[in-house]
């Protein structure tokens, strides 16, 4: 048995086989190591988290329309944008990954809405930024490092260029509010690799913690 | 065959400062399959037409066309998707970075040549028509061919198909030169194993170092070509194509050297010469 099958690896050849295979899973490895990107961590007014490093801090914007939704121009999408956050302490900071600008990481820190329903707030905020190429797909609370967070997956079409064809981006948005500010970090990334940012950012997810949460006690817009 | 790959790069040339074409043009699907075979036909008849003493059977070696682009192709594109990795992964900026380099070295050289070495080494490469060192060059210049039409066929319908019509045909008609001079290093390589006759051990060292020597070029080849491919932030086309034409004309040029001397120690020459005799 044992030459019988000593003799079927010589005939075959399959040590080059093995050998190919091997250089092919240890160029993995090695590639792993070697290019997967460092985190970094992001802190500001109590909000953490971590994010892959390297990745482009493109400049503070006044404005709630991403460049993916004045990127559809002609679909009419972001031209109902919510007025500017303009108090002092307003914060609206996005990284872009430089080999791919879809993948991006929002972070929005304000002075929590006036609007009590949370949830409602928001959806209206989503709403006037990528209008009615919009559309929630899930929206509850997600427990992270006993805080909860509102976490709401949502989708929205958008155009790469002005000659290309619209395509579909998915977002995954956090809130919470604490200490009255409401803290919003967006994620937006191509269906297939959401997830992957979503594992990274979720689990470092964090706010100093003052005074309670409030986002348990909202309900759902109708 | 040559005047053919010239004058097709001509041609696309010609049709695109006639017709004023300074922005990309659209390839539907057939046309990107034409745009792709077209050099990849042209070259299949010039690498078949150096089998001058015993030309082996058309039917085999459009087999082996065939085995690189429908197995050899598809098989390596889902090598490399798996071996590199979670999305996450990502090439670092810098386009000499060692990440860069292992990924084309140890990644890409050996998926794409060892996807070619298997769909060769378990199928023709058994038939009683292999039957001199030369056959190992033909044969995997083909699959080389067909590999290399996958590629071209799936760079032009990706991102929309818009290609510079002259830039494309003149990347497609490099790249099927390089495709099929890497595999022809690996063919000399397999050719050489088959008739040594040294033992088993002897055989398979000889595949195993013909098939890194392919990898070793076509990593190479891939790097240097994405770091020469931009300037700064700007996209330089005929940058690429220069640089791809130069890389593969010299590997070329070394397996043109290789087809010589295996021509010369060829057995069928030595039985063409005794019935001439």
């Amino acid at each position: 048995m044992r030459d019988r099958a000593s003799s079927l690896v010589q005939r075959h050849d399959l040590g080059v086989l093995v050998i190919a295979l091997a250089i092919l899973a240890g160029g993995a490895l090695v590639h792993r190591s070697l290019a997967c990107p460092d985190h970094v961590s992001y802190a500001k007014q109590g909000l953490q988290f971590q994010r892959p490093g390297g990745w482009l801090t493109l400049p503070e914007s006044n404005s709630y329309v991403t460049p993916l939704a004045l990127g559809t121009a002609g679909f009419g999408v972001g031209t109902s944008a919510p007025p500017a956050p303009n108090e002092p302490g307003d914060v609206h900071t996005r990284f872009a990954s430089p080999k791919d600008a879809r993948r991006r990481i929002e972070v929005r820190i304000e002075g929590r809405p006036s609007y009590s329903n949370l949830r409602g707030a928001l959806a209206v905020q989503r709403l006037g930024q990528y209008g009615e190429f919009y559309w929630a797909r899930s929206s509850g609370n997600s427990a992270i490092a006993g805080k909860d967070w509102l976490r709401t997956e949502f989708r929205y079409a958008f155009k790469p260029n002005k000659r290309g064809s619209p395509q579909i981006a998915e977002a995954i948005e956090y809130a919470i509010v604490n200490d009255e500010r409401l803290f919003v970090v967006t994620l937006h990334d191509r269906p297939e690799t959401l997830n992957d940012l979503d594992a990274i950012v979720a689990d470092s997810l964090r706010v100093a913690s003052q005074q309670a949460s409030h986002t348990t006690t909202d309900k759902a817009p109708p | 065959m040559l005047a053919g790959l010239l004058a097709f790069v001509a041609t696309a040339f010609g049709v695109q400062h006639l017709l004023g074409l300074s922005a990309p043009v659209r390839l539907g699907p057939a046309s990107a399959l034409l745009f792709a075979s077209m050099p990849a036909l042209l070259w299949l008849g010039y690498f078949h037409s150096q089998d001058r003493h015993e030309p082996e059977p058309k039917h085999y070696v459009l087999g082996a066309f065939v085995l690189g682009a429908f197995v050899a192709g598809p098989a390596a594109s889902f090598l490399i998707d798996l071996a590199s990795g979670a999305p996450m992964v990502g090439l670092r900026l810098h386009t000499l970075s060692l990440d860069r380099w292992v990924y084309a070295l140890a990644i890409v050289g050996i998926a794409q040549e060892g996807s070619k070495y298997v769909a060769i080494r378990y199928t023709l490469y058994l038939s009683p028509e292999f039957d001199e060192p030369l056959d190992g060059i033909i044969y995997m210049s083909a699959t080389g061919i067909g590999f290399a039409s996958y590629l071209s066929y799936r760079s032009l319908v990706a991102d929309g198909g818009e290609i510079y019509l002259s830039a494309g045909a003149a990347q497609a008609v490099v790249t099927t030169l390089a495709h099929a001079s890497f595999a022809g290093i690996l063919g000399f390589a397999m050719g050489h194993a088959k008739f040594a006759g040294h033992g088993h051990l002897s055989r398979a060292t000889r595949l195993a170092v013909g098939l890194i020597a392919a990898a070793v070029c076509s990593g190479c080849f891939r790097v240097i070509m994405d770091a020469l491919s931009v300037d700064g932030l700007a996209s330089s086309p005929w940058r690429r194509v220069a640089f791809s034409f130069g890389f593969a004309a010299g590997i070329f040029l070394l397996t043109s050297v290789l087809i010589r001397r295996l021509l010369a120690i060829s057995p069928h020459k030595s039985e063409e010469e005794t019935i001439d005799a």
